[in-house]
């Protein structure tokens, strides 16, 4: 891929966005390895996070939290998004390799996956009272639509056995989460506690009565 | 570009600014409860009345109105209103009569106060080309309305609802109301102001400690359960008035196989009273404040209305 300028840097992120968005196969030529496809995808992943956190920044508010630290939350959340999906691409790797003999690189796997963000470029729309609500879900299935064909698209295994890829990758990352990478996830809150003031995905009923 | 450009054009600009105030919607409580405000109290401080208004005794009963969504502020009612709240006021003489609430935001700032869009809003209320002005003032709803989305969305609900009752209490207060008294804190509510209604009560119960009841005239009741902490919500319903019926069509809550929900534990425990007030409309000429609409039986429509809630009153002070 070449990019000689910004501007046609802003047009691929924002054609790699378009092309996920319409679950386009075309979108593949951005699973590459090259600086300048990782640089795109990685856009499109933090811009996904930023937007998400901005829709869901009630939790933010809820807690206090001053205009400085407001932005430096929602900042952070899209680097810790883009953190999450390449850790969750790398299961999805290695249960494609171990399980379905998958030979493409751990890159392409990543990729792929950091398209499958590209849905919730839209989350500040989750911002919207009441209906922002059934958005949040409507964000959530496209984005694992998204994922699934990209992924499918990397891996040439088969829906069903991409589903599992996908599926069981989530579900290993969830057990991760809450087993061996507990100290980690520890670790995280705390550092996310000490620059922004706030324990991430706090809750909306630590709201407590001030009257 | 062609004419058919520029209507296309401006339906896309119409469209475009009802998402962005949709998006913006729920900054204005989120930013107050956050203390992001400048000059207004956060929701720890001291509820304050900014003045004591010409009520030498203290009432026995309190009846709030929370208006539809088609208002620009606490301090302005149509003639309409104001017409069918001194009927009210003559048939309940020893009730006091909170007016000037302004349902449609946390922090009490009317539309033409201090506020980002203050300019847009009180141009269009100027605007004499009456036809215009109609169509814009639908802006003015929009926007009120999505407080009341506001108000029914769990996540931003209780803030909202939180300000709101601030709000009703430093009214209250202002009106000669005496926190701790036994007196009776009723609110009244039309249209869009039902939900607000809703919202508010279980926090309007933990501030005054005092049962709360709600006349909904035509309101729209979402499935919000808040509904559980009320004494009792009478809704007058008016034959010919489908827009009450939004909250029944569109909050699942509201649907009778959802049997656990909210709204339908209320209807068991007979918290919810209908009041059919014969063929009246939400809006416009033979609404529930009309002066001119009669019923079949000769009976003004807003006679009518006031009427029955005087009886509702009398109901809740016999309780």
């Amino acid at each position: 891929m070449e990019i000689n300028s910004i501007g046609d840097f802003v047009a691929a992120v924002f054609d790699a966005i378009v092309l996920a968005l319409g679950l386009n196969p075309e979108a593949t030529r951005y699973m590459n390895t090259d600086v300048e496809s990782i640089a795109v995808l990685v856009t499109v992943a933090f811009i996904a996070g930023v937007s998400l956190l901005l829709g869901q920044s009630v939790v933010l508010f809820l807690n206090r939290v001053t205009r400085t630290r407001f932005l430096l939350s929602i900042a952070l959340n899209g680097a810790l998004y883009v953190v999450n999906l390449l850790i969750w691409s790398t299961v999805i790797w290695l249960i494609g390799r171990l399980a379905f003999d998958v030979q493409q690189p751990i890159g392409i796997a990543m990729m792929a996956v950091l398209l499958g963000s590209a849905p919730f470029v839209f989350g500040f729309f989750i911002l919207v009272p009441y209906l922002g609500l059934i958005f949040t879900r409507v964000l959530y299935a496209w984005s694992l639509l998204v994922t699934i064909v990209m992924v499918e698209s990397a891996f040439q295994i088969g829906w069903l056995r991409t589903i599992v890829c996908v599926g069981l990758g989530w579900l290993v990352l969830l057990l991760i989460d809450r087993t061996v990478g507990r100290p980690i996830v520890m670790v995280r809150d705390r550092v996310l506690l000490k620059l922004t003031g706030v324990a991430p995905y706090a809750q909306a009923s630590q709201l407590g009565r001030t009257h | 570009m062609s004419p058919f450009s520029w209507v296309l054009a401006l339906v896309g600009l119409v469209i475009l600014a009802f998402v962005v105030l949709a998006i913006i919607s729920p900054f204005e409580s989120l930013g107050w409860w956050a203390g992001w405000g400048r000059d207004d109290p956060g929701p720890t401080a001291a509820i304050q009345a900014n003045d004591t208004r010409s009520v030498n005794e203290p009432a026995q009963h309190y009846l709030v109105y929370l208006s539809g969504v088609g208002r620009l502020s606490g301090d302005e009612r149509t003639t309409k209103e104001d017409d069918f709240l001194n009927r009210v006021q003559a048939l309940l003489p020893a009730t006091v009569i909170v007016r000037d609430v302004f349902p449609f935001s946390a922090t009490g700032t009317p539309l033409n106060g201090r506020r980002l869009l203050a300019r847009v809003w009180m141009w269009i209320d100027r605007l004499q080309h009456k036809r215009l002005r109609a169509w814009l003032y639908n802006f003015i709803q929009f926007r009120n309305l999505t407080q009341v989305l506001v108000s029914a969305d769990p996540r931003y609900g209780r803030v909202y609802s939180t300000g709101i009752a601030r709000e009703i209490v430093r009214h209250l207060i202002a009106h000669g109301y005496d926190v701790g008294s036994k007196a009776h804190v009723t609110l009244m509510c039309i249209s869009g102001g039902g939900q607000v209604s809703v919202g508010v009560g279980p926090v309007l119960l933990e501030m005054l400690g005092r049962p709360v009841n709600i006349i909904s005239i035509g309101g729209v009741l979402t499935d919000d359960p808040g509904i559980l902490a009320l004494e009792r919500l009478y809704h007058l319903s008016g034959e010919l008035d489908n827009i009450q019926y939004i909250g029944k069509w569109f909050f699942p809550g509201r649907w009778s196989w959802l049997r656990n929900s909210a709204w339908n534990r209320a209807v068991r425990k007979g918290k919810i009273k209908v009041i059919d007030v014969g063929p009246m409309k939400h809006m416009g000429w033979g609404d529930y404040f009309s002066r001119s609409a009669k019923l079949p039986d000769g009976t003004i429509n807003a006679a009518r209305t006031a009427g029955v809630v005087a009886d509702v009153v009398k109901e809740i002070e016999q309780t």
